[in-house]
């Protein structure tokens, strides 16, 4: 992208244009992010890296979500589900038949991918509400399925223990080596995400969510990457479940609920949609906000406990939701956006056009 | 005053002095009164989130029982107790952090309060990290294969088994009986799926498993599909919201006929937002006492308690929190008698919980409960207590054994 760069910079070759690290203190600041990453397990508390690990599952996640609404302009409300189709589906396999966690893990993307299709198909004849109700039906249809027909194999409304993960000889029980492997998986699908969305494939979801009979005009075959877009976003979550459930080591229905998917939805929209900072920011904020207004409850109650749990349980929600609502009021465009405006003030500071 | 009785007073002044001096000096240092250390217990409950309406009060009489335990009796055994309470929203995540910091902090005894969620979070760290837990939810998975988990509660899927057993032994008809289950949907309102080998064991018919949405508005089309399998009784695992619109759809559907048997009542709730003709006959399986029982010494100090705490209403909505929180209480004072002040830890805690032997609570609980490592299911039994609209609720049947649902599971090897 060429724009938004102090007069005289300039790009001169298509390589140059193309890349996605362009500067010598980018590259810097970027080995210096993933060293930081990979010394984060020294430095914190076992507390703070479970926090940083589920961030790491739910960006994955989010980015599905940011494939198919963010880039294609495709609602999703189901994404949890899938989630659950991948963990289940990994969790049965190397529970039960003692399939190898790297098989599993793409097997349960695969299975959330195909079930992406399926729900993804009313997307070809309806938009807007009428495919998030289309969408929604998926969360319910998934979850029935998994509670009802089949309880001996997914464990019904009980939960399911899923073995650890094991690569390699080496099994993943601790906080930090299962922090490790989530973030290594993160780190991977980001890239994977930011690299799509500058592919003909990418493109073509833009035109799609910009004009999607213009697209059709130019001759996207709009049926084909719609579906595309169903299956990597859904791709995505099952990756995201199968990482979750060998994580955690225990599942159940219940934890991929339609809280969890209408969740989703809000970090991409507080992150930024249709970027690939967008996701991360979005799930960063909203994960740590969580953790703070989980900590005040109880600090404000030892400190006025004449108040009541109660009343301070629902005080530091309502402080949740109020940050959230100023956050979406000044600054509708998500963080991304906020991010890219600092950066460009810092590029052209102090001269500011 | 001459100079004679000058030196006379100064000198009676100075021995004054003098002897002061030495008294305070042979007394010792006077300390503060040694101030023993606190116990930290950690109550994950859902003050927020979709089940916070149905189960938000267990928290909340956490914090009650704990605050009069501190004012009128110094804590447990002269030790205060720091009890936190934190909103675990539903949410595996949240649930899985709080825990990892309040095991830094220091937490000797954690309970669950109603969700699922925090047994799952936690379940693979209790053993590891040696902390015991008080589950006050339904959870059978929580208290099979044993571990570090403790309950009070009969978990829904054992209840129904009692109920099965119970309904077998009059019934005379020569085709087995028909059950419906109307479930909740969370962790512990399904579970009754779970016994589904159990009660086709026994004979039983399970006709229809219907799962009523926790927001529901209208539990009609439930009903009907209940209706049409035909059942012979129903079973259902609705929490006090669901029961309010379940009670009146079933009066405008003509289904007074068909035994009902629920889990659990809030009956002071229940029989302020039905009309009595509407939860007449409704049968309860109950472990707990209830408000209508205010003989029961446990259950009055529990409604005090409530209404000291500025709760809305006369009669605390639920009484087998408070019995839990009992629980916790005693074995941290067994603990603390046998192991002493200084080297109270969660192993000392689950050893006290493991040897609890007939614990009553006060009367709270209808039958005694029992632990041991290997049962960490406190209550066998139930008593099916009935409502009715012109007069106190009435039991109907005492002591309904309830069988150990996934023990027997495991060990038929299904």
């Amino acid at each position: 992208m060429a724009i938004r760069r102090p007069a005289g910079i300039f790009d001169s070759t298509y390589d140059k244009d193309m890349a996605i690290v362009r500067t010598r203190a980018q590259w810097g600041m970027l080995i210096a992010f993933l060293i930081l990453l990979c010394v984060v397990p020294a430095f914190v508390s076992e507390r703070w890296l479970a926090v940083v690990s589920t961030i790491a599952v739910y960006i994955i996640a989010v980015h599905g979500v940011n494939v198919v609404t963010g880039y294609c302009g495709q609602i999703s409300l189901g994404q949890a589900a899938f989630m659950a189709v991948g963990a289940y589906s990994s969790a049965i396999l190397s529970g039960m038949f003692g399939v190898p966690f790297l098989f599993c893990l793409i097997i349960g993307g695969v299975a959330a991918g195909l079930a992406g299709i399926i729900f993804g198909l009313p997307s070809v004849r309806v938009k807007g509400y009428y495919l998030a109700i289309a969408t929604l039906a998926a969360q319910f249809i998934i979850m029935y399925l998994i509670i009802i027909p089949y309880p001996e194999i997914t464990g019904g409304s009980n939960f399911l223990r899923v073995p650890p993960a094991t690569l390699g000889g080496i099994t993943f029980t601790s906080e930090s080596s299962s922090y490790y492997l989530i973030m290594f998986v993160a780190v991977l699908v980001t890239f994977f995400v930011k690299n799509l969305a500058r592919t003909r494939v990418g493109r073509a979801f833009v035109a799609i969510r910009d004009n999607d009979l213009a697209a059709e005009a130019m001759g996207i075959n709009v049926f084909r990457y719609k579906l595309l877009a169903f299956f990597i976003g859904c791709f995505l979550a099952g990756i995201a479940g199968s990482l979750w459930a060998h994580y955690c080591r225990a599942i159940s229905p219940d934890d991929f609920s339609f809280m969890k998917s209408l969740w989703f939805v809000g970090m991409i929209i507080v992150g930024g949609m249709g970027s690939t900072l967008g996701p991360i920011l979005g799930v960063v904020f909203i994960q740590i906000l969580n953790e703070l207004v989980t900590d005040a409850g109880p600090a404000l109650s030892a400190v006025f406990p004449q108040v009541g749990v109660n009343v301070t349980a629902a005080m530091v929600q309502i402080s949740f939701g109020l940050v959230i609502v100023l956050f979406l009021v000044f600054e509708p465009r998500g963080l991304a956006h906020r991010w890219e405006i600092f950066k460009s003030s810092y590029r052209l500071w102090p001269f500011s056009y | 005053m001459t100079n004679k009785l000058k030196s006379v007073f100064l000198c009676m002044v100075a021995v004054v002095l003098v002897a002061s001096v030495c008294l305070t000096a042979c007394a010792g240092p006077t300390a503060p009164p040694e101030e023993k250390q606190p116990l930290r217990i950690v109550m994950f409950g859902d003050m927020t989130g979709p089940l916070a309406p149905m189960i938000g009060v267990i928290p909340l009489m956490f914090d009650d029982y704990f605050n009069w335990a501190n004012e009128e009796n110094g804590g447990i055994n002269g030790h205060p107790v720091e009890a936190v309470v934190i909103d675990t929203k539903y949410d595996v995540s949240v649930c899985r952090s709080a825990y990892k910091k309040e095991k830094d902090a220091g937490m000797l005894l954690g309970m669950c309060g109603g969700a699922s969620m925090v047994f799952m979070a936690v379940s693979q760290f209790a053993a590891e990290d040696e902390i015991p837990f008080v589950l006050d939810c339904l959870l059978s998975e929580g208290l099979y294969p044993p571990g570090w988990f403790y309950s009070l509660y009969v978990p829904t899927d054992d209840r129904v088994c009692g109920l099965a057993d119970w309904f077998l032994k009059d019934w005379n008809e020569s085709r087995k009986p028909r059950l419906a289950l109307l479930m909740g949907d969370y962790g512990a309102g399904k579970a009754p799926s779970e016994a589904k080998w159990y009660l086709e064991k026994q004979g039983i018919d399970v006709v229809i498993e219907e799962i009523v949405p926790l927001n529901v508005t209208d539990t009609t089309d439930h009903l009907t599909r209940v209706r049409d399998a035909n059942p012979d009784f129903i079973y259902d695992t609705l929490l006090v919201h669901q029961q309010k619109l379940a009670l009146k759809d079933r009066v405008r559907m003509g289904m007074q006929d068909i035994p009902w048997y629920t889990f659990i009542v809030n009956y002071a709730g229940l029989s302020s937002m039905v009309r009595p003709e509407e939860y007449d006959g409704y049968v309860v399986l109950a472990e707990t006492a209830d408000s209508w029982q205010q003989d029961i010494p446990g259950v009055s100090f529990i409604d005090e308690l409530w209404v000291k705490g500025g709760h809305p209403g006369e009669h605390a909505p639920n009484y087998a929190p408070p019995a839990h929180n009992m629980l916790a209480a005693d074995a941290i004072k067994r603990a603390l008698d046998k192991v002493g002040d200084e080297n109270i830890s969660g192993q000392a805690i689950y050893d006290a919980l493991a040897q609890t032997k007939n614990f009553t609570a006060d009367g709270l609980l209808l039958n005694p409960a029992s632990f041991s490592k290997e049962k960490t299911r406190g209550s066998d039994y139930i008593q099916l207590v009935q409502l009715h609209k012109d007069g106190p609720p009435t039991i109907i049947a005492k002591d309904v054994p309830c069988p150990w649902n996934l023990k027997l599971r495991a060990e038929a090897g299904q």
